[in-house]
């Protein structure tokens, strides 16, 4: 994939979303220790980790759908506090979870609008305006390069990369601005997984959106995020830019456990190891 | 019927007969369902006994035994007793039969039960017996030769009065016609005689009519749409002869919707519904018949309670409830409230 | 939902199956309404009845069956609503009961004039949906259990206030003229006034299932309602209240068994404390289900309810017109409801392949 056309992140962008030592526990369970990161305008950031090390419940306290048990949410300057998905959602951070949130007995264009749908009145009665959802439907997939034969049909008959699309669709719809994106890949194979790096590239190239993104292909990460962020053992483990390392490095750290030494030591072997190299520029 | 020590009973008698042992006049009000005890007195005569007596029906909401527990309920009063009214809401025999069980467990003074099975009840009854609970059918019966040791049945003979309803309307109905016969839940052993009654009065009449047995439904809004639904199919019928008290309402409403009975068309059956009596009156309906439900609840407390205090001298007696016949002539004594029916549950003064 | 909306052409280029034999027409028709496979079953069975006994289409045959499929009909399109959204409500019956029981009472002891007391009863019925849409949602308990337990605590209620008595219900005109008194004679032409009131309650429920389906396909509840059942994690990621649409639709659902019930005791001039059991309920739902609604939730549809509780009406009746005699009778209703389900789901199946 190319990176040729792909704006470089201003070091100087502001920083739209920060969390600050994020705790949460679940009964015995503490799922985050002390979190913080920091989401630049614009910016693609990668969130990986261990499954089970709380990137799902870090990504839901961001979306209203937990309550942190500590720290802060500054998000465009101002402190808050969201107390639901809606409110999140109407601060303008749209998430994507892994199952989608689709759903399956309706069609296309209706899920792009449920819960924000067009009406029309007839007879002093306030009914849906299906013909114009259906034409804003097919127009905003179009613009997006999302192939799909009939907004008509139901989402239980597309494939798993187009239900994907159709959900990254309807959260981007509503032009956010941080958008959160849980494992979009995980289920898809080589060739749908294209088209779905493609959106995001496609947003990324725009600049406009700020997206967080949990991957676990680290082929994937180098591809389409600014940044990685490592979560292991409650906290961040390992926080750099893509261009500052690369997927060996990446392999490297995680191998040897990823606790702050061994990234460190792990760092320094690598950065022995390529001196006369220098940083991959495989793209 | 011949081995049978039966009384006909009817509720002045009843009434008589409480009289001349000497218990008093008019009782004010009933006691409620739970096992609420009144204090012994001696009314000059028999005694107040704070005895409990445990009711096991098979239709416990139907509108059909209002009377009988009013009938209990006055029995109760009249002898300081308390009752319990338990079962089954839908002729399920199980339920009944664990009824009876806790009754037993919990040492219940007497037991009345509605025999609708015919051998699920031997076991409970036997062991009731065997515990010093006295056993009392009523309403329905086991049939004849059936080795369950309840103590005696209070009740219309279901067979025979089958029988004797279609013996009195073969008169009334042209010979070669045909007619409806129709049955709420086949099978139960409290309709199902009366249905068996009515095709051997047929058959010993020489076969006369030719009939279809009608299964009705259980609940009275589709006895209504199936038996309107047979008319308008079989518009020769000659008759409609119901064996529940809500295919007998059933068979009324159909004939005055059609104005059946100014056509001829025989309509009878069974107990007494307020709008089979207004049919009756109102010439839709030839006749019902009254099964004296009142009595099918005092009766049986009143032979229990004389047992208890006897400590079984007097021993309870087969008693047939009647087999009165309820007509244009007579309904008249049957209509307007009265808590010996059910309409109302203000006692008579 | 439909797959208007494209040119044949389009959908051609992408390989979807495109019929033009007048065959694949018909089955292009079936796969997009699965109300349809109702309507055959239908179809085929008023014929086999009215073959087997010409009385089966006379205007008073038909004005029986159809204020059956009025009663079955009201209940069914309460329970489609509340199937879709994931729930039962097995209550309804002592609803049916209850509400005009109390709408009575208020007529014959405070001289409430029916209409009146007609709107008390209907409220009766809300409330009764609220206790349990709001039991099911704010506890978790599951509905199924959840409103067996409703119908006996109603039940028990509706019978302990007279013992079981029913009581005449009091004649008030126009009231029971619009609701169905149902004074269509056997002298009466089917075009008078009176042959109207024989099918009133037929029509008004029509009317409602109508509403409903509107509702269901065009309006936002309608689309939330869909929503909720088809995935109701997911629905409420996206915002919508799912305990709300919940609750609201138990509300309808008290709400019409409450209004079948009053129209029945219309009919009739009669509130029986018993008239709406089990045995109505379990219909009910049975022609909800043939009629298409599924009962795991995400899809219903009130037209097929409707064409449902004619089928169980006249499968009740006709099988009396054509002399099936007392012992065998369920036999032959139990079967015939068994194979209008396998058949409705032969049907699905087809309209599912042909989507693919």
């Amino acid at each position: 994939m190319s990176q040729k056309d792909i704006p470089v992140i201003d070091p100087n962008a502001p920083v739209i979303l920060e969390m600050q030592h994020i705790s949460k526990r679940f009964g015995a369970v503490t799922a985050l220790v002390d979190v913080s990161i920091k989401l630049r305008q614009g910016e693609v950031l990668a969130l990986c980790g261990d499954n089970g090390a709380g990137k799902s419940t870090l990504i839901k306290i961001l979306s209203g759908f937990h309550h942190p048990d500590s720290g802060t949410i500054i998000y465009q300057g101002k402190e808050v506090h969201f107390r639901s998905p809606r409110e999140a959602r109407a601060h303008g951070i749209e998430t994507v979870y892994q199952d989608l949130a689709l759903i399956n007995h309706l069609s296309v264009y209706h899920n792009m609008f449920v819960g924000r749908e067009y009406h029309k009145r007839i007879l002093g009665l306030k009914l849906l305006d299906n013909q114009k959802m259906r034409d804003l439907a097919r127009t905003y997939l179009d613009s997006l390069g999302i192939e799909i034969p009939s907004v008509s049909s139901t989402v239980d008959l597309l494939s798993g990369g187009q239900r994907q699309s159709v959900a990254v669709a309807r959260s981007i719809y509503s032009s956010p601005t941080v958008l959160v994106l849980d494992e979009p890949l995980a289920a898809l194979g080589v060739r749908e997984g294209a088209h779905v790096l493609g959106l995001i590239q496609n947003l990324r190239r725009l600049r406009k959106v700020s997206i967080i993104l949990i991957v676990h292909n680290y082929n994937q990460v180098f591809e389409v995020c600014d940044r990685i962020n490592f979560l292991h053992s409650g906290e961040i483990a390992f926080d750099a830019t893509t261009s500052e390392t690369t997927e060996e490095e990446l392999i490297r750290i995680v191998k040897s456990g990823l606790g702050r030494q061994a990234i460190a030591a792990a760092s320094e072997e690598f950065r022995d190891s390529t001196q006369d190299i220098g940083p991959s520029s495989a793209n | 019927m011949a081995e049978q020590i039966g009384i006909a009973v009817s509720r002045r008698k009843a009434f008589a007969m409480v009289t001349k042992l000497g218990l008093g006049g008019a009782v004010a009000g009933g006691i409620g369902t739970s096992f609420a005890a009144n204090p012994p007195e001696a009314a000059g005569g028999l005694p107040k006994k704070s005895y409990k007596f445990v009711y096991v029906n098979h239709v416990t909401t139907n509108e059909f035994f209002t009377p009988c527990i009013y009938g209990i309920q006055d029995a109760c009063a009249f002898f300081g007793c308390s009752y319990q009214w338990t079962g089954s809401q839908n002729s399920v025999v199980s339920e009944m039969a664990n009824a009876m069980q806790t009754a037993i467990a919990s040492k219940a003074d007497g037991i009345a039960v509605c025999l609708i099975d015919a051998s699920a009840f031997d076991a409970p009854t036997s062991t009731a017996l065997a515990a010093g609970i006295p056993v009392i059918a009523y309403n329905a019966d086991v049939p004849k030769g059936s080795p369950n040791k309840r103590l005696c049945y209070v009740g219309q003979p279901l067979y025979e009065s089958g029988y004797n309803i279609a013996q009195r309307w073969l008169k009334l109905v042209p010979k070669g016609s045909h007619v409806m016969l129709s049955i709420p839940s086949p099978g139960t052993l409290n309709l199902q005689p009366r249905l068996d009654g009515y095709i051997q009065a047929i058959k010993d009449a020489g076969g006369p009519v030719t009939y279809d047995v009608v299964n009705s439904g259980v609940d009275q809004t589709t006895e209504l749409s199936r038996i309107e639904s047979y008319y308008l199919s079989h518009k020769d019928v000659a008759g409609l002869f119901g064996t529940g008290g809500g295919d007998t309402y059933a068979c009324g409403f159909v004939s005055a919707k059609y104005g059946l009975g100014k056509k001829g068309v025989i309509v009878a059956g069974y107990d007494l519904y307020p709008q089979t009596l207004g049919y009756i009156n109102t010439g839709d309906m030839t006749f019902t018949t009254d099964q004296q439900p009142y009595l099918q609840g005092f009766v049986p407390l009143l032979q229990m309670y004389l047992y208890k205090l006897s400590g079984g001298a007097v021993a309870p007696a087969d008693t047939n409830t009647s087999l009165a016949y309820v007509t244009k002539d007579n309904v008249h004594l049957y209509l307007g409230k009265s808590r010996f029916e059910g309409s109302t549950n203000a006692e008579p003064t | 939902m439909e797959t208007t909306g494209t040119s044949r052409g389009a959908l051609a280029k992408v390989g979807l199956n495109v019929p033009t034999t007048g065959w694949g027409r018909i089955l292009g028709i079936l796969s997009r309404h699965r109300e349809a496979s109702i309507a055959v079953v239908a179809v085929v069975l008023v014929i086999y009845f009215q073959l087997g006994n010409s009385n089966f289409l006379s205007p008073q045959e038909l004005s029986v069956v159809l204020r059956d499929t009025g009663r079955f009909g009201l209940i069914a399109v309460a329970e489609v609503m509340l199937m879709i959204t994931g729930e039962i409500d097995l209550s309804v019956g002592s609803t049916f009961s209850l509400a005009p029981y109390v709408m009575v009472l208020m007529t014959i002891t405070w001289g409430v004039p029916l209409a009146l007391s007609s709107i008390v009863g209907i409220l009766l019925g809300v409330l009764i949906g609220v206790v349990n849409g709001v039991i099911t949602v704010r506890f978790r308990v599951p509905s199924l259990i959840m409103t067996v337990g409703t119908f006996f605590l109603l039940q028990g209620v509706v019978v302990s206030i007279y013992n079981s008595q029913p009581i005449v219900a009091p004649v008030q005109e126009p009231f029971n003229a619009i609701f169905g008194e149902n004074l269509y004679g056997p002298t009466d032409s089917i075009w008078s006034w009176h042959g109207l009131t024989a099918f009133t309650p037929f029509l008004w429920t029509a009317l409602v299932i109508a509403a409903m389906a509107l509702v269901l396909n065009r309006t936002s509840f309608g689309l939330h309602t869909i929503a909720t059942g088809s995935n109701v994690i997911g629905a409420r990621e996206i915002g919508i209240r799912t305990d709300r649409i919940k609750i609201y639709n138990f509300m309808i659902a008290g709400a019409f068994a409450a209004a079948a019930g009053i129209t029945n005791t219309v009919q009739f001039a009669s509130a029986d404390p018993l008239a709406g059991g089990p045995f109505l309920t379990l219909q009910a739902i049975a022609a909800a289900v043939i009629g298409g609604t599924s009962l795991l939730g995400g899809s219903g549809t009130p037209i097929g309810a409707l064409l449902g509780a004619f089928v169980v009406a006249t499968l009740n009746n006709g099988l009396v017109m054509m002399g099936a005699q007392a012992t065998v009778s369920d036999i032959y209703l139990g079967t015939a409801i068994v194979v209008a389900m396998i058949l409705n789901v032969q049907v699905d199946r087809l309209r599912a392949r042909r989507r693919m």
